[in-house]
């Protein structure tokens, strides 16, 4: 994670002035941004679009960012609400991803793991797969804690709820993601 | 499975660092001496340790920050409010607002007191030749019906609008 102190001082360039000081935060943030934002809609093309439009809201609104935050959990609170509101203007389906696809991995039948075990890569991979399985409120607590290495109370901040309820639903997403691990691909990431 | 479940979850407190000093120390004692704790602490650590360290990010196209920059030129970064909100102008319309209701009740205070001594025989109440319909006319077990099921409909709407907000937030 980078330093609070380096994200303010860009902030302060690009008040006075200096537009091209926005790219290094833009960089800096995307991916974790744009992770935010397709554990919601589940839709690269989408989620880009509405990933840009974090980002030009939080240009236009950067004065009004008084530092009590890092600017992280600023930015992630724009992210939130500007998902929220892209759900609520249209219904959400969700979509999960191809489960045939997921055993061909997990079973190593798709060709480039044949007869090998998994290794850690793929391992990876149906982590993250099986994140993206979650509800979407839940995949976001779960980017946000350990991706975005944002505190309790810091997700409070962002998604608007109680420190304890906080609590609660990471542990219930914790325990979904074991659970699907373990029903889907228990034998490939448990080990 | 109740048990299981808060010793799960005092584990994750344990795990994460919030839980208190107290707890603290009674789960590191738990672990050491029970095999139950130890265990499930174990499997615990190593599930959290893949998720530290195994899932990734997500990325956006390389054109990404270009396309955002390029946005973003065509807007500006909006003035503060403090800016453009000038304390004065606030608090002035504070003033006024509390002045007008100051002279409002004094007015009214003063007015009564003057009215006070005039007899009460002075004051004549025209009376109003108002033809009100006789509500008992629109009254009746039909117009109840419909109110009553006009009420259920709205009823169910709202909690369907209730359940689908919860149920997106669980």
């Amino acid at each position: 994670m980078h330093a609070q102190e380096d994200d303010i001082a860009i902030i302060q360039m690009v008040l006075q002035g200096q537009q091209q000081a926005f790219a290094t935060l833009v960089a800096r943030y995307q991916n974790y941004v744009f992770t935010i934002v397709i554990r919601h809609v589940n839709d690269r093309e989408l989620a880009e679009e509405l990933a840009q439009d974090v980002f030009v809201k939080a240009y236009k609104a950067l004065s009004s960012f008084k530092g009590n935050s890092k600017f992280s959990t600023w930015l992630y609170t724009i992210t939130h609400h500007t998902c929220l509101s892209h759900l609520r203007k249209k219904e959400h389906e969700t979509v999960f991803p191809g489960d045939e696809q997921m055993h061909l991995w997990a079973n190593g039948q798709d060709g480039s793991h044949a007869g090998t075990r998994l290794e850690q890569k793929a391992q990876q991979q149906l982590l993250n797969e099986a994140v993206k399985q979650l509800p979407e409120s839940d995949s976001e607590l779960i980017t946000l804690f350990y991706n975005a290495e944002q505190s309790i109370e810091e997700i409070s901040v962002i998604t608007g709820l109680t420190t304890s309820n906080v609590k609660v639903k990471l542990l219930r997403a914790r325990q979904k993601l074991k659970e699907i691990l373990q029903t889907r691909y228990s034998r490939e990431v448990l080990r | 499975m109740e048990a299981q479940d808060n010793i799960e979850q005092t584990l994750w407190a344990y795990i994460d660092g919030i839980c208190d000093e107290q707890t603290h120390d009674r789960v590191a004692k738990q672990i050491a001496t029970d095999a139950l704790w130890g265990e499930r602490y174990a499997e615990l650590m190593a599930f959290n340790a893949s998720l530290t360290n195994g899932l990734e990010l997500e990325e956006p196209s390389v054109r990404f920050t270009k396309n955002v920059m390029d946005l973003i030129g065509q807007a500006s970064v909006a003035p503060s409010v403090r800016a453009y909100i000038n304390p004065v102008v606030i608090r002035s319309i504070g003033a006024l607002l509390l002045l007008s209701i100051v002279v409002t009740t004094l007015y009214a205070f003063f007015s009564a007191g003057a009215g006070a001594a005039i007899p009460v025989q002075e004051i004549t109440i025209p009376k109003a030749q108002v033809h009100m319909p006789d509500a008992a006319n629109f009254i009746n077990t039909n117009t109840i019906t419909v109110l009553l099921c006009v009420n259920v409909v709205l009823g169910l709407l709202f909690l369907d609008t209730v359940l689908r907000r919860k149920a997106r937030h669980l």
